[in-house]
C-alpha cells in the first residue's frame, strides 16, 4: 500500500514536471547579427494525401477490431493492447490530429459557412465512430480514442465518484458541446482543438497553460477514471445519446446475471447500474407530482436559457477576432484604454473605416444573439431533461452496464462468474477439438 | 527528474537576469548610437542568451522524452504487478436499498439544480457587467470635454491654441545655463532639430533628423531620461530633393500630440504617428515639398484631425495645400 502511494506520487510529479519542462519558452529571433549565417527558411512539403486515407482505413480497422474484441471476444487484455496501439498511432504518431472529437467543429462550420468545405477524411473521422456507436456502443471510446487511451493508461487506483456528483459534473460536457458548436458555427474558434488538454503531450510541445491543464487531467486521472471523457468531452455527449440506441451493446455477463454482486464496484467509470427495488409507496404520489412539475418547467428552462444565451452575445461574440478588434479600436478611439495593440495598429495601417468595422462587429454580434438563443435553449433543455430523467422510476432486475455511460473498456467481464464458466467451456471445446 | 528541475530553475533564474541586462544596454545605446564598444557588448550578450536558450531547450526536450518513456514503462509495470495482487471483491451487506435509491436520486437532482442555478447566476452577472455598445463616437463633445485637459498641457508649437500662453502661473521665468538656475535636467538629443518641445503630463516630445535619419523622442519630464525613440522611415530616398537651408535643418517642424498619440512631419514629406509607448501607428509621405528654405510649418490637432499647412513654391504656383488627415489611420 505504501509502495503504491510512492509510485503514484512519483508518477504525478513526473507528469507535472514534464509539463513544466516542455513549456520552456521558444527563443525570440536575434536582435543583432552575430556573424553566423542564418539558414534559409524552408517550407516543409505538405503531408501526402494518401496518408490521410490510410488514417481513415486504420480508424475503420481499429473500430471494427475493437467492436469484435469488446462484444465477441470479451477480452480486456486484447482491448488494452489495441488501446495502446491507438494511443501510439492516433496520439503520438499522428499527433492527435485529425481526431473525431474536434472534427465535429469542421462539420458545423461547413453547415453555416458556404465557403468552407470539409475534407472528406475529416467527415469520415467524425461519422465513422458515430455509426459504430449506433451499432456496437461506445467501442470508439474504449479503444480507439487517443484522449481516452492516455487517461485509461494512467488510471492506477480508481476512486468512485458518487452518482449525484457525476450527474452535476456531466453538465459541463453539454455546456462545452454547446459552446463549441456556437463558436464553430460563427467562425470564431475551434475551442475543442484550442483547449485539447492532451495534444501537447502527443506533440511533446505546446502552450504552457494547456500543458498544465493536461498534466492536471492526468494526475486526477490516476484516481478518477477518465475525467475528460466523463465530464468534459463534447463528442462523448453525442456518443452517449447514440449509445442508448445501439443495436448491440456491452453486457457484464455473457448469458444470465446471477446477482452475485461481484461486479458491483468493478467499473472505475461508475457505469454499472444495480437492480432496482420497488420505490417506497409513500413517495409515489410525490414523485408523480414532481415529474409533472418538471415537465411543465421544461419549456420555462428552455426559454430562460435562451434568454440568457442571447443576452450574453456581447461576451460570447468576443471569441470572434473581428469583434475583439472592433472593441479595441472603439475603446482606443474613445480614450477608454491607453496604448494600442498590434491588431489595432495593423487595422489603422490599412486605412479602413472604423465605422465599417463596427458594423461588421454588430452583424457578428447579431449572429451570436441568434446562436445564443439556440445554445441557451439547448442548455435549458439538457437541465430539464436531466431532472426529468432523475425523477423517472426505472425498473432493473439485473446488474447492467449503463447504455450511455459504459465506455466498453471490458474491465467488468472478469468479475462475472458466468464469464469464467464461458471461458472454461471455450477452453475445453478447443482442447477437445 | 532532478536534472530537469535544476534545468528549469536555472532557466527561470538566469535568463530573466541576462534579459534585463540586455534591455538596460539597449536603452543605454539609444542615447549613444555611435558607441561601438557598447554595441559589441550587446551583441555578445544577445548571442550568449540565445546559446543558453538553445542548450536548455535541447536539454529539456531530451529529458522530457526520457521522463515520459520512464513513466510509461513504470505504469505498464505497475499495472502488470497489480494483476497478480488483485483481491477478489467482497460485497458488503446493504441495509435499506429502497431508502438509498431514493436518496441517490434526490441528491443527483439537487446537484443538477445547483449546477444550473450557478450557471444561470454566472450568466446573469456577465450580462450585467460586460456590455459594450458601439455608439458613433462624437468627436466634438469629446474634444470639448478634453479642452481643460489640453489647456493644462503644451500639446503643440506655442502651446494650447498656439497662443503661447500657459495655464500655469507658477513656472520659472529665468534660466541660467552656467549656474543651473531654473534648470532641472539636461539631456543630449540624439539627432539635431530646431523644433520646440511638446509636453503632455510627464512626457516631453521632440523630433530630430539629419540627411539620412529621422526620429521622434520621448523624454521623462521629471528626469530627462530618454524613454523611447522612434525611427521614421525615409520613404523618399532621393535625399537631394529634400535639401534644406542649413539654419532650418531637417527637423524644424514642432510635433503635436492629442494626449494619446504624437504626430510629426519632416521636410522629406514624411508624416508619422506614434502612440505614447513608442509604437508606430502609421506613416505616409505627402511628397517632398518645394521649399527654398526647407519645410518648417508645425502641426495642429482639431478633434480627430491632424492639420497640416503644406506650404510650398510661390503663391502663383498654386502648390500649397491645407491638409487634414485622420489622426487614427492617417
Amino acid at each position: 500500500m505504501i509502495r503504491l502511494r510512492y509510485i503514484i506520487i512519483i508518477i504525478a510529479c513526473s507528469l507535472i514536471l514534464s509539463c513544466v519542462a516542455e513549456a520552456v519558452e521558444r527563443f525570440p529571433p536575434p536582435d543583432f547579427e552575430s556573424g553566423c549565417t542564418q539558414p534559409r527558411p524552408t517550407t516543409p512539403p505538405p503531408r501526402q494525401s494518401i496518408y490521410e486515407y490510410i488514417d481513415a482505413v486504420v480508424l475503420l480497422a481499429a473500430l471494427s477490431l475493437s467492436s469484435y474484441l469488446v462484444l465477441k471476444k470479451r477480452s480486456r487484455r486484447a482491448i488494452f493492447v489495441l488501446m495502446v496501439f491507438s494511443l501510439l498511432y492516433f496520439g503520438f504518431w499522428r499527433r492527435g490530429c485529425v481526431c473525431p472529437i474536434g472534427a465535429g467543429q469542421n462539420i458545423v462550420l461547413s453547415i453555416f459557412d458556404r465557403d468552407y468545405a470539409v475534407p472528406i477524411v475529416v467527415a469520415v473521422f467524425f461519422l465513422l465512430p458515430l455509426v459504430f456507436t449506433l451499432f456496437f456502443g461506445r467501442t470508439f471510446c474504449a479503444v480507439v480514442c487517443p484522449l481516452g487511451a492516455i487517461q485509461d493508461f494512467v488510471l492506477l487506483k480508481p476512486v468512485s465518484v458518487p452518482n449525484w456528483l457525476e450527474s452535476g459534473l456531466r453538465l459541463f460536457a453539454y455546456l462545452y458541446l454547446g459552446m463549441a458548436v456556437l463558436f464553430a458555427a460563427t467562425g470564431s474558434a475551434f475551442i475543442i482543438c484550442r483547449y485539447d488538454p492532451f495534444v501537447s503531450f502527443f506533440r511533446l510541445s505546446g502552450n504552457f497553460n494547456i500543458l498544465v491543464l493536461g498534466g492536471c487531467f492526468l494526475v486526477i486521472g490516476l484516481f478518477i477514471g477518465r475525467p475528460y471523457c466523463r465530464f468534459v468531452c463534447p463528442y462523448g455527449v453525442i456518443l452517449r445519446q447514440l449509445s442508448r440506441l445501439s443495436r448491440w451493446r456491452v453486457t457484464i455477463t455473457p448469458d444470465e446475471c446471477v446477482k452475485c454482486r461481484l461486479c458491483e464496484d468493478s467499473c472505475p467509470f461508475g457505469a454499472i447500474r444495480q437492480p432496482t427495488v420497488d420505490w417506497p409507496v409513500h413517495d409515489y404520489k410525490k414523485s408523480k407530482m414532481r415529474l409533472a412539475f418538471l415537465i411543465i418547467l421544461l419549456p420555462v428552462l428552455i426559454f430562460l436559457g435562451g434568454w440568457l444565451g442571447t443576452g450574453l452575445k456581447s461576451v460570447t461574440s468576443r471569441m470572434h477576432a473581428t469583434v475583439r478588434l472592433a472593441e479595441r479600436v472603439y475603446l482606443e478611439g474613445t480614450g477608454k484604454v491607453e496604448g494600442t495593440t498590434d491588431a489595432s495598429t495593423a487595422f489603422r495601417a490599412t486605412g479602413a473605416d472604423a465605422k465599417e468595422l463596427y458594423k461588421e462587429a454588430m452583424d457578428i454580434r447579431a449572429r451570436f444573439g441568434f446562436g445564443g438563443w439556440l445554445f441557451g435553449g439547448f442548455i435549458g433543455l439538457v437541465v430539464g431533461l436531466k431532472l426529468i430523467g432523475l425523477s423517472v422510476q426505472r425498473q432493473r432486475t439485473d446488474y447492467e452496464a449503463d447504455r450511455a455511460s459504459c465506455l466498453a473498456c471490458g474491465r467488468c467481464f472478469q468479475y462475472c462468474p458466468r464469464e469464467h464458466v464461458r471461458l472454461t467451456k471455450a477452453k475445453e471445446a478447443v482442447s477437445q477439438s | 527528474m532532478t536534472l530537469l528541475i535544476v534545468n528549469f530553475f536555472q532557466t527561470s533564474v538566469t535568463l530573466p537576469k541576462w534579459e534585463e541586462q540586455l534591455q538596460t544596454l539597449k536603452d543605454e545605446i539609444r542615447g549613444k548610437p555611435d558607441d561601438q564598444q557598447l554595441l559589441s557588448q550587446i551583441r555578445q550578450l544577445d548571442l550568449q542568451i540565445r546559446k543558453f536558450r538553445v542548450h536548455r531547450l535541447d536539454f529539456s526536450y531530451k529529458g522530457t522524452f526520457l521522463l515520459f518513456s520512464g513513466v510509461a514503462v513504470l505504469l505498464i509495470g505497475v499495472k502488470w504487478a497489480a494483476i497478480y495482487k488483485k483481491k477478489m471483491p467482497m460485497p458488503q451487506l446493504r441495509s435499506d436499498l429502497q431508502d438509498e435509491q431514493t436518496r441517490k436520486a434526490m441528491f443527483a437532482r439537487l446537484t443538477v439544480t445547483i449546477g444550473a442555478v450557478v450557471l444561470g447566476l454566472g450568466a446573469l452577472s456577465l450580462l450585467m457587467i460586460c456590455d459594450l455598445r458601439f455608439t458613433i463616437f462624437d468627436f466634438q463633445s469629446s474634444f470639448d470635454n478634453r479642452k481643460s485637459e489640453i489647456s493644462k498641457n503644451w500639446p503643440r508649437f506655442r502651446g494650447p491654441s498656439g497662443s503661447g500662453v500657459s495655464a500655469y502661473t507658477n513656472i520659472p521665468t529665468s534660466w541660467n545655463g552656467k549656474t543651473g538656475e531654473g534648470i532641472l535636467w539636461k539631456t543630449k538629443v540624439p539627432l539635431p532639430g530646431n523644433n520646440s518641445p511638446v509636453v503632455w503630463d510627464d512626457r516631453v516630445f521632440l523630433s530630430g533628423a539629419d540627411k539620412s535619419n529621422q526620429q521622434i523622442y520621448c523624454f521623462d519630464a521629471f528626469s530627462g531620461k530618454l524613454l523611447w525613440s522612434g525611427d521614421v522611415t525615409r520613404i523618399s530616398q532621393d535625399a537631394k530633393q529634400a535639401e534644406v537651408f542649413e539654419y532650418t535643418g531637417f527637423a524644424a517642424s514642432t510635433v503635436t500630440t492629442d494626449g494619446r498619440r504624437v504626430y510629426a512631419i519632416f521636410p522629406t514629406g514624411d508624416v508619422v504617428c506614434f502612440d505614447f509607448e513608442g509604437r508606430k501607428i502609421w506613416q505616409k509621405n505627402l511628397g517632398i515639398p518645394n521649399s527654398a528654405y526647407g519645410y518648417a510649418s508645425s502641426l495642429e490637432i482639431y478633434q480627430n484631425l491632424l492639420l497640416i499647412q503644406y506650404d510650398q513654391g510661390e503663391a502663383e504656383d498654386g502648390l500649397s495645400k491645407f491638409i487634414a488627415l485622420d489622426g487614427f489611420s492617417g
